[in-house]
């Protein structure tokens, strides 16, 4: 963050202001004043003429910024795909105002030094809130611990080994246990590397038709109903990230119906797409874990309504056009999604009333940042002004060549959505004004 | 022979019509006229061949490049051999391994392969799909010679050619036998006789059934004592020996055990049940000697018939009149 002194101050007028983390006025019309780069009053009845910025927010949504708590910001090693300069920015275009940085960078932040230079990287070159995470293992490896204790020292906010589950149950067990000594919050992909071997998409009729080979949902489904095993032994808070398949969310819905301290979320691309998107060899649609089932997909959908599911992410993942433009079988993993998460989100769920707006803003607001344990995604007077606006009205076409990020790889390109960030605001600092990036 | 006219018999077999594609990368696009055509054009050349001419000048000036990423002897020689009976320059490109795998683009072979200006590409790779990709970025048709587990069109025609010639338009009873999970063969072959209205059978064991297969018709046995009950074909599929390794079978003695074509086993199909392989067989393992070589083994003549199969298929795609319109 730049320094907030001479900041300029700013009232949001008419605005329907969506707010889950408040209990007793989740939603009203009124009017938000942001002052030395903070909210200063949310009310009705206030008003401030002379303010410097003036935000006219009849018909549009007023939320908290977004919170993606699952983001590939490829910096440091490999800044060809990305940076933390245009990561936060791609972030800021789409709404975000807070990212939680993934470790498996290179080299990877399984160490004090990284977890710094990552931290302060941010500050210098980011335009939004950046947390990091940090390993689990020693170069994610799956082998030995990393330092978790000085990892959060330097402040990495959660403990997680992004990739394939390469750890035996034996360390598996360590780990939780070493992480209740820190109160260190753990995060988990899901999926085991040795019974995922080499496949690249979904094992079903279209894995079949494509003559690639496929990984079933029990490599998933096997590793989370150990977890919640080893979790009975040693309850430390416990989050699966990016869950794709059915039996999934029946797992971890048992799991916290049994007290586990548990939480999940699931993509956009997950709860939008099916594994029928590869067809045709469309690597755009290759990611990890693979794009499931119409099934997976709708018991999915059905683990948002009912609460299973807290949050939703991106796993925004960006990868070099010539990554993803060779046979499926050797093409990269992932898809990016910081521009697209609002209108996705939006369009999937609220047009397609799977949720209420204020449902979704809470899976993509508080409910993260409660799971990360930072402050940010709730509106309230005397916190952080990280504020988005947002148009859910008009419609318009995904464009790829239109996005900050250095990736073009998304599924979405051409799709029509609604629900774009007209005006966005960070640490009191307008970033975004009628759609256009100012930074 | 003077009462073999070929290019009467030619004219009147291709009716003057063309593919409704431009390429040749999955059954699933062609239509029962498309396949009709291919097998009517395949009988002349075959007529034609047998007359004992080598060489006609359908295809003369025209350029086939053979490219293939992955090893093939008998496939490679097969299509070399129908371009040159066809007129055609025909020469081989062999991008040793995958050239993806040395970090070039699929765009970027399209190119290259472009640019030497080819009026037809074959192509092999161990790649599922690469055959498909490469056919939406470049000029020429191109035909797939086999791509990873994915399809082998030319192989599945040239095996219902031989069927047809034996039995004629009937809806026989067809069985597979063995790794239908990671051959590209049976990826075809299926995608045929669905359409030709087949009735499909598999046995193998169920480490070796793709997921869903139901859903290309077929239906999938255990016992191969069961499967073979009414059956008219019997397809052995090459065990592949490497994938024993894999745990797919615990080894090829027991795979051999239950699932091996023997006599015994051929008389429980009907009398005049036909065995047929793509090969390489695995002698022992797939087929037992004495079936192989028995006179209800047609493997002999699906190599022959792979010739005019790759005529017909080679002059109908580079003859055609239809512009290439394919995207990925």
């Amino acid at each position: 963050m730049k320094p907030k002194k001479f900041m300029k101050n700013i009232l949001i007028k008419n605005g329907t202001i969506v707010n889950p983390d408040d209990k007793r006025n989740p939603e009203r019309i009124t009017n938000v004043f942001i002052r030395e780069g903070k909210i200063s009053k949310i009310s009705a009845n206030f008003d401030q003429p002379n303010a410097d910025i003036i935000i006219n927010a009849k018909g549009k949504i007023v939320t908290a910024g977004l919170v993606d708590m699952h983001v590939h910001l490829r910096e440091p090693g490999r800044e060809d795909k990305e940076t933390i300069a245009t990561a936060t920015r791609a972030a800021a275009k789409g709404g975000v105002t807070t990212i939680l940085g993934m470790p498996n960078t290179t080299p990877a932040i399984d160490n004090q030094t990284t977890v710094r230079f990552v931290l302060d990287r941010a500050r210098e070159t980011g335009v939004i809130n950046v947390l990091t995470s940090g390993s689990l293992t020693q170069k994610g490896e799956g082998k030995n611990l990393a330092e978790i204790w000085e990892l959060r020292e330097a402040g990495a906010s959660v403990i997680i080994d992004d990739g394939p589950e390469e750890q035996t149950m034996a360390l598996q067990r360590l780990a939780l246990k070493y992480c209740q000594t820190f109160q260190m919050p753990l995060m988990a992909h899901p999926e085991d590397a040795a019974m995922k071997g080499n496949a690249v998409i979904n094992e079903g009729w279209i894995s079949t038709q494509l003559g690639l080979e496929g990984s079933s949902t029990s490599t998933e489904t096997l590793v989370i109903a150990r977890t919640i095993e080893l979790l009975r032994e040693t309850p430390v808070p416990y989050h699966f990230t990016h869950i794709s398949a059915a039996e999934s969310v029946n797992l971890i819905r048992a799991a916290k119906s049994e007290g586990l301290p548990v939480t999940c979320d699931v993509t956009t691309h997950h709860l939008a797409l099916t594994d029928k998107e590869c067809l045709d060899y469309n690597t755009l649609a290759k990611v990890a874990p693979p794009l499931r089932s119409e099934f997976d997909r709708q018991t999915l959908l059905a683990g948002l309504a009912d609460g299973t599911i807290d949050a939703i992410i991106t796993d925004h993942a960006p990868h070099l056009l010539l990554e993803k433009f060779v046979p499926f079988s050797l093409a990269a993993n992932g898809i990016i999604g910081l521009e697209t998460l609002f209108s996705i989100a939006y369009t999937e769920l609220v047009v397609k009333k799977v949720l209420s707006l204020s449902d979704l803003i809470a899976k993509i607001t508080i409910n993260p940042a409660k799971i990360i344990r930072t402050k940010a995604g709730s509106l309230r007077e005397g916190g952080a002004a990280d504020i988005s606006i947002w148009d859910t009205k008009t419609k318009f076409k995904i464009n790829k060549n239109m996005f900050e990020s250095k990736g073009r790889n998304t599924p979405f390109h051409g799709k029509t959505c609604r629900g774009f960030a007209n005006e966005v605001i960070c640490g009191g600092k307008l970033l975004v004004k009628k759609g256009k990036l100012l930074v | 022979m003077a009462s073999f006219n070929f290019a009467a018999e030619l004219k009147k077999a291709r009716r003057a019509k063309d593919l409704s594609v431009t390429d040749l990368v999955s059954i699933d696009d062609l239509t029962l006229d498309d396949i009709e055509l291919i097998l009517r054009l395949a009988a002349v050349f075959k007529k034609f061949i047998a007359t004992g001419n080598k060489k006609c000048d359908l295809l003369r000036g025209k350029t086939i490049i053979n490219f293939f990423n992955e090893n093939s002897t008998r496939t490679r020689s097969s299509f070399e051999l129908a371009g040159k009976h066809l007129g055609a320059d025909v020469i081989n490109v062999a991008g040793s391994a995958s050239s993806a795998k040395k970090g070039e683009t699929i765009g970027d072979t399209a190119r290259t392969l472009d640019a030497l200006n080819s009026d037809c590409l074959i192509v092999r790779d161990a790649s599922s799909g690469a055959p498909f990709q490469v056919s939406s970025l470049v000029q020429a048709p191109v035909i797939n010679a086999g791509d990873g587990w994915h399809e082998h069109p030319t192989q599945a025609l040239l095996e219902a050619f031989t069927l047809q010639k034996h039995f004629g338009s009937k809806k026989i009873t067809y069985l597979f036998v063995g790794d239908a999970m990671h051959s590209r063969v049976f990826g075809s072959q299926v995608r045929l006789y669905r359409k030709l209205g087949y009735k499909i059978r598999l046995a193998a064991p169920a480490t070796l059934v793709p997921k869903e297969i139901r859903k290309f018709g077929v239906k999938v046995f255990y016992s191969l004592e069961e499967a073979l009950v009414d059956v008219d074909a019997i397809h052995a599929i090459r065990l592949q020996t490497e994938r024993a390794a894999g745990n797919f079978v615990a080894t090829g003695r027991e795979y051999s055990k239950n699932y091996c074509i023997n006599p015994t086993r051929v008389k429980l199909a009907n009398s005049n049940a036909v065995v047929l392989h793509a090969g390489p067989v695995i002698r022992e393992f797939d087929l037992l000697t004495e079936v192989l070589e028995s006179p209800q083994c047609l493997v002999q003549k699906m190599v022959e018939n792979g010739l005019p199969i790759r005529m017909a298929v080679e002059w109908l795609l580079i003859s055609t009149k239809i512009k290439k319109s394919r995207k990925w």
